[in-house]
């Protein structure tokens, strides 16, 4: 209580300090959740492409391939020793043009033969209706960022490339690529994603064997990424073949870069904040010297006069920290809401970024005000008490 | 009665510059009786202020050795000085210095706290001390809401929070007009006579030095004249 009072006692002052804070704390918030988030993303990918080796076509780019390939490949991945299974996958972009800029990943389309049901891990759980089967045919399954972009309803009709589909299960949110995906049987995205192609590309592709990558799983035992060289020697140069490793290669990297960015911009905010908590106890000492003297007068030592003046540094961190945390909760939570960065979310605030942020500002707060409270508690009373 | 407090070949310079000093105290030796009570006198710049400080154990000599009831204390580290000084000696400056942001009980409480009580104890003794003097009403008062007489009253019941054997008084009645400063004078006689609390007092009022038992005199660092007081002991107080 009375650390509250001394530190208060100059208002503005104190009132300033824990802005300073507070615009530290804030900045370490919302980039910490845009960071959380595209972790969340990227662990989410990292876990869904562990067990499987992944083949695209050779002109696409680390497994993330929209360019068309026959999947009478399959037959030759799957000859290949330690292969136990393969499936082909068809994806493509919802809408040609990606409307809002998007920090996740943008609406896709995506379809499988099923071929992977007993092999696939990743389980996406339903809100709401059933899963898709290879019987539905004009039928889809929605991601749950998708839901109010499409005006999805279980039951109900919606448009996907001009034409109209039924949807039969909405799934739960699971904050990463599934969430801002359409679902459909391999015949349907394959009719969809030949009218997307130009006529010149189209008329040489038979539609049936429309795929964009093949899914492939492993024999039990087997290290999927045993299996890229040996895949890729199979089909030979015309495909990309990926593994576990080179997918989290490929983007772990970039993502530690972006962190790194991100936390150094906010840290940077931080210890502005903590220079002008330092600048701020260093007056206020300088001001309370006289009863600094008086309180060793009367019998504080040294321990007890820096006790105090660290308490009241701590309390400034603790504040900013505090209210830096509410702002960008705040902030976060309006943005996600208000839907302005597409259907996906962008921020994620994690129990771990919220307490890890109050926890940094208090530490910041104590660690600036030990010089200038172990100045004050070295002051010589006698002196001290001579100061006017 | 054993001795309070003892000095030998005490000095103390402050440096000012490179080559330039002031010697404050230049060798003083100086005994107190435990339960007496000394008025130090001198001209301004004598170094009765530096003598207190010393003694009481908010400032260290230069050379010489202080020892407060048979223990030395000069050669104290900080911690230990500072939990002596705080639980043995009580003082009482001219310029009351409370803490203005405090009210009399908080400043009169810190002291206790500070010695080591809990913040409730602390709180109860406080509460009777100034009760004790008179400013039971004043309490919650801050120190801008009191008259110069009771901020000296707040000041002393801080200084004996802890039960000090030693109350060190610089210039205590300075400030004051002399009607408080014949009460201030009373309290501080009564806390001697009655529960045998050694009294140093600063004071250049001729008359406050009258009710003392003993009178230094202070020239230059020094300590020039030293004897008993202009006042007629009264038989019942020595007995
Ligand atoms: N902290 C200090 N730094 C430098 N010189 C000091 C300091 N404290 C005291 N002095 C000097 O030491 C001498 C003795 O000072 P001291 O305060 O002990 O005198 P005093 O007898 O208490 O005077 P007064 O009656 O004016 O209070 C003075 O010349 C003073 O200027
Ligand atoms: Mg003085």
């Amino acid at each position: 209580m009375q650390t509250l009072r001394n530190v208060f006692r100059r208002k503005t002052r104190a009132l300033l300090t824990i802005f300073g804070i507070t615009i530290g704390v804030l900045a370490l918030v919302v980039t910490g959740s845009v960071a959380e988030k595209l972790q969340l993303l990227v662990d989410g990918g990292v876990e869904y492409y562990s067990d499987k080796v992944i083949v695209t076509d050779g002109s696409t780019f680390a497994g993330f391939g929209m360019s068309p390939i026959s999947s009478e490949v399959l037959e030759d991945a799957e000859k290949v020793d330690g292969v136990a299974r393969g499936s082909v996958t068809l994806n493509f972009l919802l809408e040609d043009d990606v409307q809002t800029i998007s920090m996740g990943t943008p609406p896709m389309v995506e379809a499988t033969d099923f071929r992977d049901v007993g092999y696939e891990t990743f389980e996406l759980a339903l809100a709401e209706g059933r899963d898709l089967t290879a019987a539905d045919s004009g039928k889809v399954t929605v991601g749950a960022d998708l839901v109010s972009q499409l005006g999805a309803e279980v039951g109900r009709r919606v448009r996907i490339r001009a034409r109209e589909f039924e949807v039969v299960g909405i799934y739960e949110r699971t904050l990463t690529a599934p969430d801002s995906t359409v679902f459909m049987t391999l015949p349907d995205a394959q009719r969809l994603f030949l009218k997307t192609l130009p006529d010149a590309v189209a008329e040489n592709l038979e539609r049936k064997t429309l795929a964009t990558s093949i899914v492939l799983f492993a024999d039990d035992g087997v290290d999927p990424d045993e299996l890229v060289e040996a895949v890729s020697d199979e089909l030979g140069d015309s495909y990309n073949v990926q593994g576990p490793a080179g997918f989290k290669e490929f983007v772990q990297e970039p993502m530690q870069i972006f962190n790194y960015l991100i936390y150094t911009v906010a840290l940077i905010a931080l210890v502005v904040g903590g220079l002008s908590v330092i600048n701020t106890m260093t007056i206020s000492v300088s001001e309370r010297t006289r009863e600094i003297g008086i309180r060793k007068a009367i019998g504080a030592n040294r321990l007890a006069i820096l006790r105090q003046f660290v308490a009241e540094a701590a309390v400034i961190g603790l504040l900013g920290g505090l209210i830096g945390l509410g702002l960008g909760y705040l902030i976060v939570e309006a943005t996600n809401r208000s839907g302005v960065m597409g259907a996906t979310q962008l921020f994620l605030l994690t129990p771990r970024l919220a307490i890890g942020s109050v926890a940094f500002s208090l530490v910041l707060g104590i660690l600036a005000g030990l010089w200038p409270s172990w100045h004050a508690a070295r002051l010589d009373p006698v002196q001290a008490l001579r100061y006017e | 009665m054993g001795l309070a407090l003892q000095m030998e070949g005490v000095t103390r310079r402050y440096r000012l510059g490179a080559d330039n000093y002031v010697d404050a105290l230049r060798g003083v030796d100086l005994s107190v009786e435990a339960g007496d009570m000394v008025a130090i006198m001198g001209p301004s710049g004598s170094g009765k202020s530096t003598l207190m400080h010393i003694a009481g154990g908010l400032d260290t000599p230069d050379s010489g050795a202080v020892w407060l009831e048979g223990t030395r204390i000069d050669t104290l580290s900080d911690r230990r000085l500072t939990a002596l000084r705080s639980r043995r000696i009580g003082f009482v400056f001219q310029g009351f210095n409370l803490l203005p942001a405090l009210t009399a009980l908080e400043n009169t409480a810190l002291a206790g706290q500070y010695g080591g009580m809990s913040r409730r104890q602390a709180s109860r003794r406080a509460t009777e001390l100034l009760a004790l003097l008179g400013l039971g009403e004043r309490a919650r008062h801050r120190p801008s809401e009191l008259s110069g007489g009771e901020q000296q009253r707040v000041a002393i019941a801080r200084a004996l929070m802890n039960e000090p054997c030693l109350l060190m008084a610089d210039e205590p009645t300075g400030n004051l007009d002399s009607a408080t400063s014949a009460e201030i004078m009373t309290e501080l006689e009564r806390l001697n006579r009655e529960h045998g609390m050694t009294l140093m007092l600063v004071t250049h009022d001729p008359g406050v030095a009258a009710l003392c038992r003993r009178r230094v005199e202070m020239h230059d660092g020094s300590i020039v004249g030293d004897g008993g007081g202009g006042r007629v002991v009264s038989a019942e107080a020595d007995a």
